[in-house]
């Protein structure tokens, strides 16, 4: 039976599931047990499970993302909440040489079941330590898995997917999505990390999109109908494992790529995809590969300004223009 | 061997897999794409339909000369009035058409026409050939008499055999080719490194389109009969009229003959076909009063040229090809003959 | 002092075991057959064996670079341990960690750790899987005197603390880190003091005497285990090479010929062996069997990692993710 909820609902779900489930899953964070999460996403978690599952942390984020690590590795399924992913670099160290590493480093004889959430993205003026977006970073960093759910369904059934994984899971949320709405089932069900969807197929141009992307991409997709191109939207889900396939094949099908991620354009995810493209499927390019993706800057606060760093429709309808001259 | 188009021509993947594929030649096709860029339309449409008729198509009863020379010149032959036999165009009216004062435009007036890209890839090649390849010229008075003379005595009964129409040229051609089989180093490449001398001997006879020259080559004319080599010529021609030649028939030529001999061109110089070493231009065939054996005769004269690139070719080399391709001329019976 | 004999003997044994072994990898090494870094922890035995002969195979530690001393009192196997260090694919780890990543998660070794301060918060969050599923179990963290200064140090002490969790720290002050003194890197002598900062009871002991430490691990474990919180240990001892093997004249750059003399004549198990003769727990005929054994198990390890294969190139890409 499926209901409308928000984003942040169904996240609440997937967690309270899980925690039911298995007790061995706890929640670690800032201000994740009383108050409930800043963005809500834990509200009444505490009630329900105890201060000792669902833990408010000091300010310490090396010591308790590193202590999720050690929990993890000695049998337990920590769940930390970042909660702005610009604060996961005062924890960087243990991400990546420590959380990372471990099941390769000690032979595969260990592992790190933990789930860290954070949230990326402008649009709260929020300013430049609380509005970025370099998820793409870790994708340069084996050992993680990275999960971008776009909707309120996938979000519930990714975090179920990512807590019952028992490797590192990095997931990615967009800060204002969470309130968006939609149809979520009552019962619990998985969502397959690493695998794309194509949530519009189309013939005429490939868009390969990231959380709030994905949305506007299928704005863009309907009022281009009209005019008679033909968009195909592309929700990629996940930097790691990366659904190459799915993007190898819409590209040959189409001859063309449009990435959309709100991260800078230097090293955004879509550049990881053009260079992909090239490597392996570039007989079939018609036109040249566009990356709609925030500007090399960091987010500013004024508000016209905030506004104009997040990759928009118009954006999106100006690289399909552009696409198009080659069509 | 492979002549290098690859980085020259701006064209989208799938459009250069595709011509690829079709084994066209990238260079002959015009882009439709940003800044000329050949899209993979273009490369599809190309085969489907014959080139456009050239810009300056100008009204039905222009002389072909006039037609190129108005072209050349940019004159818009709607514009030129007709002197010739029925108000027909020629060469002098558009002559005057183009020194004539244009009504609009700047201090020095004109018309700008924006390069084709076969045009662009011409002017490439030559530029790269005549900057790369220190080129040395030599000339020779050919007497054509026993060669034309031949050419009449076997024409006819060619025609009935084979069916096929064979010209000087074809002959020309033959005896090209059996003189670069014994110079393998003017039937050669240079690339800086190494000198490659090529197995094959196919001969290229430059065809002038509006757009510019192309050259096809004549397979294995060194092997091939005489009536084949017409065959093949005949057949190359017409296609390349027509662009619909394949990359193959472009690039597989080992050297070029250039031929003005329709014009009232005495000789000229030539500027080598990249990757080629060597080219022989050939002026008209003109009555000319020689001294024989101390006496006053009138022969029909026409001077060879031979341009060569000197990196590997030497002019005693050269002189020697040449010497070698006037004797086959002036007597053809050693054509027939292996003699060294 | 009512430690039972057989402890006492164990002790002796672990010393005699991390010391025998640490001098066959400083001899490897010299002469090129062990790849990579060593980090000798010769001259500090008496802490991890102190340490150690408190704990259960259900009991965790983390440990540092300097960690070979921590894993063999501990209980890991020589066989893999030494494999692990030559890069064999029959280590403790199939040759993909070396020196610094041995790893034996059955016997609660969490890992060697190449970080400075690393191992703290993984010690914290193992002590988190105690207090809420293993009631009893404790975790010890091994770090080192630089490593105090740490941010993770800070964050993890007052994360132990205001949770009460069940975690040992252990601060090998042996004076410096690398070649930076410790008067050049804190202005505290005592590292024990920090720990009233944070709200848990702080110890130093002489790190060279094998039954102090013991006692006071044993102490501070004890409390762990009946769930009244996180202990400061501070054992003060002294590295007797470099930081690295390779540290020119054993970290003679930076430290006297007479102090390095004078810490190796306070050796721990020199002074463990007077005390062992003194109250006759055990005879020099004992003690001398007890390296004799110890070198051939040695040796055996040694042949072992040499005619190990190296792991198959595939191997670099087992294991990236679960």
């Amino acid at each position: 039976m499926s209901r409308i909820i928000t984003y942040a609902q169904a996240l609440n779900e997937a967690l309270a599931y899980c925690m039911e489930q298995d007790d061995s899953v706890f929640v670690m964070g800032e201000d994740v047990g009383r108050y409930g999460g800043i963005f809500q996403v834990t509200a009444g978690l505490q009630d329900r499970f105890g201060v000792d599952r669902v833990m408010d942390t000091p300010i310490s984020e090396a010591a308790f993302v590193g202590g999720a690590v050690g929990a993890a590795m000695t049998g337990m399924r920590p769940v930390v909440e970042i909660m702005f992913i610009d604060f996961i670099t005062v924890a960087m160290d243990m991400v990546v040489n420590q959380m990372a590493k471990m099941h390769f480093m000690f032979g595969g004889r260990a592992k790190v079941p933990m789930v860290i959430r954070v949230n990326i993205g402008a649009g709260r003026g929020t300013a430049a330590q609380h509005s970025q977006s370099f998820h793409a970073i870790f994708q340069h960093i084996p050992g993680i898995k990275i999960a971008m759910p776009a909707t309120p369904h996938d979000a519930k059934g990714m975090l179920i997917e990512a807590i019952q994984d028992d490797n590192p899971v990095l997931f990615v949320e967009h800060k204002k999505m969470y309130i968006d709405k939609g149809e979520v089932p009552e019962e619990a069900y998985t969502v397959p990390l690493g695998k794309a969807k194509v949530v519009r197929p189309g013939k005429d141009i490939t868009v390969v999109a990231t959380l709030n992307m994905v949305a506007k991409a299928l704005t863009v997709a309907e009022e281009l109908a009209a005019q008679g191109v033909d968009m195909e939207v592309i929700d990629l889900r996940s930097l790691c494992p990366l659904d190459r396939e799915a993007v190898l094949t819409s590209v040959r099908k189409t001859g063309t790529l449009i990435t959309a991620d709100e991260g800078c354009h230097t090293g955004n995810m879509g550049a990881e995809l053009a260079a992909l493209v090239a490597e392996q499927a570039l007989d079939s390019l018609q036109a040249p590969i566009v990356r709609v993706a925030g500007p090399d800057t960091p987010v500013a606060f004024s508000p016209p300004l905030e506004q104009a760093f997040i990759p928009s429709e118009q954006d999106l309808k100006d690289a399909v223009a552009r696409v198009l001259e080659y069509l | 061997m492979q002549v290098n188009t690859k980085s020259q021509v701006r064209a989208m993947p799938a459009a250069r897999s595709l011509a690829r594929e079709k084994g066209l030649d990238l260079a002959a096709i015009s882009g439709s794409g940003p800044e000329g860029c050949i899209l993979k339309k273009d490369v599809e449409a190309y085969r489907a339909a014959p080139a456009a008729a050239p810009a300056a198509s100008g009204p039905a009863k222009v002389t072909s000369l006039a037609r190129k020379l108005a072209q050349q010149k940019g004159v818009d032959l709607n514009a030129v009035q007709g002197s010739g036999p029925r108000g027909r165009v020629t060469k002098a009216d558009v002559l005057r058409a183009a020194a004539a004062p244009t009504p609009a435009g700047g201090a020095l007036g004109g018309r700008k026409v924006p390069a084709t890209s076969m045009r662009k890839t011409i002017a490439r090649r030559l530029s790269a050939s005549a900057f790369t390849a220190p080129h040395i010229y030599f000339f020779s008075d050919v007497k054509m008499d026993s060669l034309l003379a031949l050419y009449k005595d076997i024409k006819q009964e060619i025609l009935e055999r084979h069916g096929v129409k064979i010209s000087v040229n074809d002959l020309l051609i033959k005896a090209v080719a059996l003189t670069l089989e014994e110079f393998p180093n003017v039937n050669a490449s240079f690339d800086g490194e190494n000198i490659e001398m090529w197995e094959d001997v196919n001969v290229g006879l430059a065809v002038a389109l509006d757009e510019g020259l192309i050259v096809p080559a004549i397979a294995s004319a060194n092997i091939a009969s005489l009536w084949e080599i017409a065959s093949q010529r005949a057949d190359l021609v017409d296609r390349a009229r027509d662009r619909k030649l394949s990359a193959d028939e472009i690039q597989r030529g080992t050297f070029t003959i250039s031929s003005l001999a329709q014009y009232e061109i005495t000789h000229f110089t030539a500027i080598i076909n990249p990757p080629q070493s060597a080219i022989l231009s050939v002026g008209k065939t003109q009555e000319k009063v020689v001294a024989e054996n101390g006496q006053v005769v009138v022969r029909q004269v026409a001077t060879l040229g031979l341009s060569v690139d000197h990196r590997i070719i030497d002019g005693a080399v050269a002189a020697q090809f040449l010497t070698s391709l006037k004797k086959k001329l002036e007597r053809p019976a050693l054509m027939f003959m292996e003699l060294g | 002092m009512d430690i039972p004999p057989k402890t006492v003997r164990e002790l002796y044994r672990t010393m005699v075991v991390i010391r025998a072994f640490e001098e066959k990898v400083q001899d490897l090494y010299a002469r090129g057959h062990i790849p990579g870094l060593a980090h000798l922890y010769i001259g500090e035995e008496a802490i991890a064996a102190g340490v150690c002969a408190n704990l259960g195979d259900k009991d965790y530690i983390t440990s540092t670079h300097r960690g070979h001393g921590h894993v063999i009192a501990k209980g890991a196997l020589l066989k893999p341990m030494m494999a692990e260090l030559y890069g064999k694919e029959t280590g403790y780890c199939k040759g993909k960690g070396g020196s610094m990543h041995i790893a034996d998660v059955n016997l609660g070794i969490l890992g060697a750790n190449g970080i400075a301060g690393g191992g703290l918060p993984i010690a914290v969050g193992a002590g988190l899987s105690c207090k809420m599923k293993h009631p009893g179990q404790v975790a010890v963290c091994f770090f080192g005197d630089a490593s105090s200064n740490n941010g993770t140090f800070h964050e993890s002490l007052n994360f132990a603390a205001v949770h009460k969790l069940p975690v040992i720290f252990v601060c090998e002050n042996n004076g410096f880190g690398i070649s930076v003194s410790q008067a050049q890197h804190q202005a505290i002598i005592d590292i024990s003091i920090r720990a009233a900062g944070y709200g848990m009871p702080g110890v130093t002991v002489d790190g060279n005497d094998v039954m102090s430490v013991y006692m006071a691990a044993g102490e501070a474990i004890d409390r762990a285990r009946k769930g009244e919180g996180p202990t400061l240990l501070e054992c003060k001892t002294y590295r007797w090479r470099g930081h690295h093997e390779g540290d020119p004249n054993q970290g003679g750059r930076y430290r006297s010929k007479e102090d390095i003399q004078a810490w190796v004549e306070n050796c721990p198990i020199k002074r463990f062996e007077q005390y062992l003769t003194k109250n006759k727990v055990m005879t020099k005929k004992q003690m001398q069997a007890v390296w004799e054994e110890v070198e051939s198990e040695i040796n055996e390890s040694i042949e072992f990692a040499e005619q190990s294969p190296f792991p198959p190139l595939s191997e670099m890409y087992q294991d990236v993710l679960a």
